[in-house]
């Protein structure tokens, strides 16, 4: 291949990157997870799965799903309702089954970012055998991997290599890898120059880049070189320059039909990732607009579903029609979440009930452009960490966006003048009730139910913020 | 010699069973039909012989086949052509045509066979044995070396119908398949029937006779649906395309590093040699896996397939609105020379079977005692995917009106 020095000069080169992320896949019985098809031990057994073996079976490993659904929630990636497999062809000897299970059509994530860098998307995947002094070892062969591939936003090496680190403190916060692990994520650069007389060079991919300090030397190298590219094409590297490897191939696909479509949408609504939004460190906060204490309001959970619940709870049916219309949406689903964190949901404003009012304040915010609802959110949620909040600016913007409705004016100004609840408020003789409680020969929960009903039977006026008040309840029962 | 002993000897004959070549059985040389796999032992059972195992139920004979179950006439095998036991300038038909033989000659009451296009009911059709296919799913196939991820499964072959029921509850249970797990059954009593009038077929006269006994049954609905059936006349050109992509895929991998104990210096050597291997393989096998590799070249041909068979399983879907099984004929031919290599005779030997593994259903062939040929014939009911055992049931109840 010979190497033509370009005459052009570069005016910015856009770097894209592909990562290959190898997980860690715990389950209750062991600690250091199984392949992505098989029970295997990662890197330290093999089976006729991982082998390709004539009428072995792949066998997917759920646990794979948690760890694809907790990077698409930090990376505010959409997440795809249902997971779908492909086969990808290639004929090399470190493929036992001349095909590789990936997910080319439907990978599980979209979009997305991680600080500044765009996510294209991110899926699972099987890794291939390892070659190693031409002996091909099986170990690594199915062993599970998300690839994620970022867009071309990149300008400088500055801004690639800060982007690994935000990329592993994220991998390591989910305990998707292992901190022991030097090569946990592996990473293919794809470079193209852009000329100063407004042309573009092909895309060039680099492989074999073992650390980032590979990273820096190989792009440098490429910058100070200036080679023309005029196809697509693959470059090594060998510690001492890039060298060419193959045109760019286009592989044949095929989907996985051993491997039927699973709907993963249970498993996405499940509560359980919450925690890992709520107790997440400090330097990976970047990629939310919201504080902290914002954040632990967004529930990941259908709407209607936990809608229901509450429902049930206070004997309170819904109807159908209304819960079905509801559709996924973060900030309309938070002010909601708010709402019903603090109001008595069985009571009833200007003869109707709260949790119908509630409806129509949803689908009011569903239809508000994405700016006001982050108004409106950050309103409520600011005036329940007490803060001072400026009411005009609400009116106003509901008067601007045709917010006109009643129920919604009346129920913001009720709610914005109503006193809180404070513990040091509660007068001596329900302190006595409360007492009588206490000595009552009845189950604790039972104890803390009856307290909260003489609550909210003595202080109608006022705002109960549960939260608050528990910690005082419990220790006088104590 | 169209099986061969396993390790389980001195078996009593009712605990005893012939499993087909592609079927893995642990310590046994699983060939698959094909000298690529001659030194391959299974390191592990397939999930059907453990469950048949635990009742005490024993793989004595293994039964050869077709080229990876390649082949609807029993002639793409590394260890010879299949004759018909019955006539030997008659074909015996595939691709289980070993377990047909077995279960002929009485070595065996039942055999596990596997079914791509009708691989278990065809050559039922011409040993005059009963074959059921059961719904995509309904049987985990860990451990089936599979040529068609989409439509390969197991199924039964055996001459006496109460087999069918009693071995069929035991493969029911879930496996390490993943399509078996998320199976689950939709059992419908069978009352509508569907037939084609204008079957082109060799025994039709029969055909027809078995429709007029079959209305005669109380609480049953005769309905015709030829117009809905004209897709059969072609069906099996997608049936090719899909399989062949598939083989592509599936059978790329018996490259012979692993599994014939070949050792490689670099992965440029390891190419050469995988490409000579592919030489040995059986010439049909070659044909299948070099036509889905053409059609592969083409992107839009595998969307163009899949959008053809999302509109074919649409038409199956309407059809059983209407109908609850449909009732054809198990294949065109009453009799197939093994002299006669017609590729349009070869091809359209499976056309009423194909298309059942296309859209995942159950199908059930029933050979017919008739006085007026010498050969066999056989009907097939079909039912939809996950009714297995309203279609056992129905036949169950009424199986004297095939005996007369």
């Amino acid at each position: 291949m010979n190497q033509i020095i370009n005459q052009k000069i570069i005016k910015k080169i856009n770097i894209g990157v592909e990562n290959h992320i190898m997980l860690i896949l715990p389950t209750n019985e062991s600690n250091i997870g199984h392949k992505l098809f098989c029970g295997c031990v990662i890197e330290q057994e093999t089976c006729g799965i991982c082998l390709g073996y004539p009428g072995a079976l792949p066998n997917f490993n759920i646990n794979s799903i948690n760890a694809i659904l907790k990077l698409g929630i930090m990376l505010n990636s959409k997440i795809e309702d249902v997971i779908f497999f492909d086969r990808k062809k290639y004929a090399y000897w470190d493929l036992p089954k001349l095909y590789q299970i990936t997910q080319n059509l439907y990978p599980t994530l979209t979009g997305g970012k991680i600080n500044n860098v765009l996510i294209h998307s991110a899926h699972l995947e099987e890794d291939a055998g390892k070659v190693v002094n031409n002996e091909v070892s099986f170990l690594r062969s199915g062993c599970p991997l998300i690839e994620l591939v970022t867009k071309p936003c990149m300008h400088s090496i500055e801004e690639l290599e800060q982007y690994l680190k935000n990329l592993r403190n994220i991998c390591l916060y989910l305990k998707l890898i292992s901190p022991l692990k030097s090569n946990a994520i592996r990473c293919d650069v794809n470079f193209s120059f852009e000329y100063e007389d407004g042309t573009y060079s092909k895309r060039v991919e680099l492989k074999n880049l073992n650390s980032i300090s590979d990273i820096k030397q190989a792009l440098n190298y490429e910058l100070k070189s200036n080679l023309i590219y005029d196809m697509q094409q693959t470059k090594g590297w060998n510690g001492k320059e890039t060298y060419f490897m193959r045109e760019k191939k286009i592989y044949v696909y095929m989907p996985e039909y051993d491997l039927p479509g699973l709907d993963i949408r249970k498993i996405k609504n499940s509560q359980n990732y919450l925690n890992y939004l709520i107790n997440f460190p400090d330097d990976i906060k970047f990629n939310f607009n919201f504080s902290k204490s914002d954040l632990t309001l967004i529930i990941y959970q259908q709407p209607n579903i936990w809608l229901q619940n509450i429902a049930s709870s206070y004997n309170i049916s819904i109807n159908d029609n209304i819960l079905q219309n509801i559709s996924i949406d973060v900030e309309a689903r938070t002010i909601l979440y708010v709402l019903t964190q603090q109001y008595d949901c069985k009571q009833n404003i200007n003869g109707k009930n709260f949790l119908i009012i509630l409806m129509n304040i949803y689908n009011l915010i569903l239809n508000a452009k994405f700016h006001h609802k982050l108004n409106l959110m950050l309103c409520i949620s600011n005036h329940i960490y007490n803060q001072k909040i400026n009411f005009k600016e609400i009116e106003t913007l509901c008067q601007n966006n045709k917010y006109d409705k009643p129920e919604f004016l009346i129920l913001i100004k009720k709610y914005i003048n109503q006193p809180i609840l404070v513990f040091d408020n509660i007068n001596k003789k329900v302190m006595k009730q409360f007492l009588n409680v206490k000595q009552q020969n009845i189950p604790y929960n039972d104890k803390i139910f009856n307290i909260k009903k003489i609550i909210t039977n003595q202080y109608k006026k006022y705002r109960i913020i549960w939260q608050n008040l528990m910690p005082n309840i419990i220790s006088l029962l104590k | 010699m169209f099986y061969h002993n396993t390790q389980y000897k001195n078996i009593p004959f009712e605990n005893s069973f012939i499993s087909k070549a592609n079927i893995s059985i642990k310590g046994e040389n699983i060939h698959c039909g094909d000298i690529i796999l001659d030194k391959y032992i299974a390191p592990f059972n397939a999930d059907v012989i453990n469950f048949l195992i635990q009742k005490e139920f024993y793989p004595t004979l293994i039964g050869h086949c077709d080229s990876f179950a390649i082949g609807g006439r029993g002639y793409n095998s590394w260890l010879g052509n299949g004759i018909n036991p019955y006539d030997s300038q008659q074909i015996v038909g595939g691709s289980s045509y070993g377990c047909a033989i077995a279960i002929y000659e009485d070595k065996v009451p039942f055999g596990l066979g596997s079914s791509t296009g009708g691989s278990i009911r065809i050559p039922c059709h011409f040993t005059k044995l009963y074959g059921f296919e059961p719904s995509q799913g309904a049987i985990s196939r860990s451990g089936l070396v599979l040529h068609s991820s989409s439509m390969d499964k197991i199924g039964l072959m055996t001459k006496d119908f109460k087999y069918i029921y009693q071995i069929f509850n035991i493969l029911t249970q879930p496996g390490n398949d993943m399509q078996n797990r998320m199976f689950s059954f939709n059992t419908k009593s069978i009352t509508r029937i569907g037939i084609y009038n204008d079957v082109n077929c060799q025994y039709k006269d029969t055909y027809i006779s078995m429709i007029k006994k079959l209305s005669k049954l109380s609480n049953i609905e005769i309905i015709d649906i030829s117009s809905d059936l004209n897709f059969l006349d072609n069906i099996y050109k997608m049936y090719y395309s899909i399989s062949g992509m598939e083989a592509f895929f599936n059978l790329g991998r018996f490259n012979g590093s692993r599994f014939l104990n070949h050792t490689y210096n670099s992965n440029s050597e390891w190419f050469e040699q995988y490409n000579q291997l592919y030489d040995n393989m059986a010439q049909n096998t070659q044909n299948r896996l070099s036509l889905g590799q053409k059609l592969l070249q083409n992107p839009n041909t595998l969307d163009n397939t899949m959008q053809n068979i999302d509109a074919f399983r649409e038409q199956i879907k309407s059809i059983f609105l209407k109908v609850d099984s449909i009732f054809l004929p198990t294949t065109p031919f009453e009799q197939f020379f093994n002299s006669n290599t017609n590729q349009n005779d070869i091809d359209a030997i499976d056309q009423f079977t194909s298309f059942t593994n296309m859209f995942g259903g159950c199908a059930l062939s029933i050979p017919l005692s008739t006085k007026s040929s010498n050969y066999f014939h056989s009907v097939q009911f079909i039912a939809n995917c996950g009714n297995d055992i309203g279609l056992i049931d129905f036949i169950n109840q009424n199986l004297n009106i095939f005996k007369e």
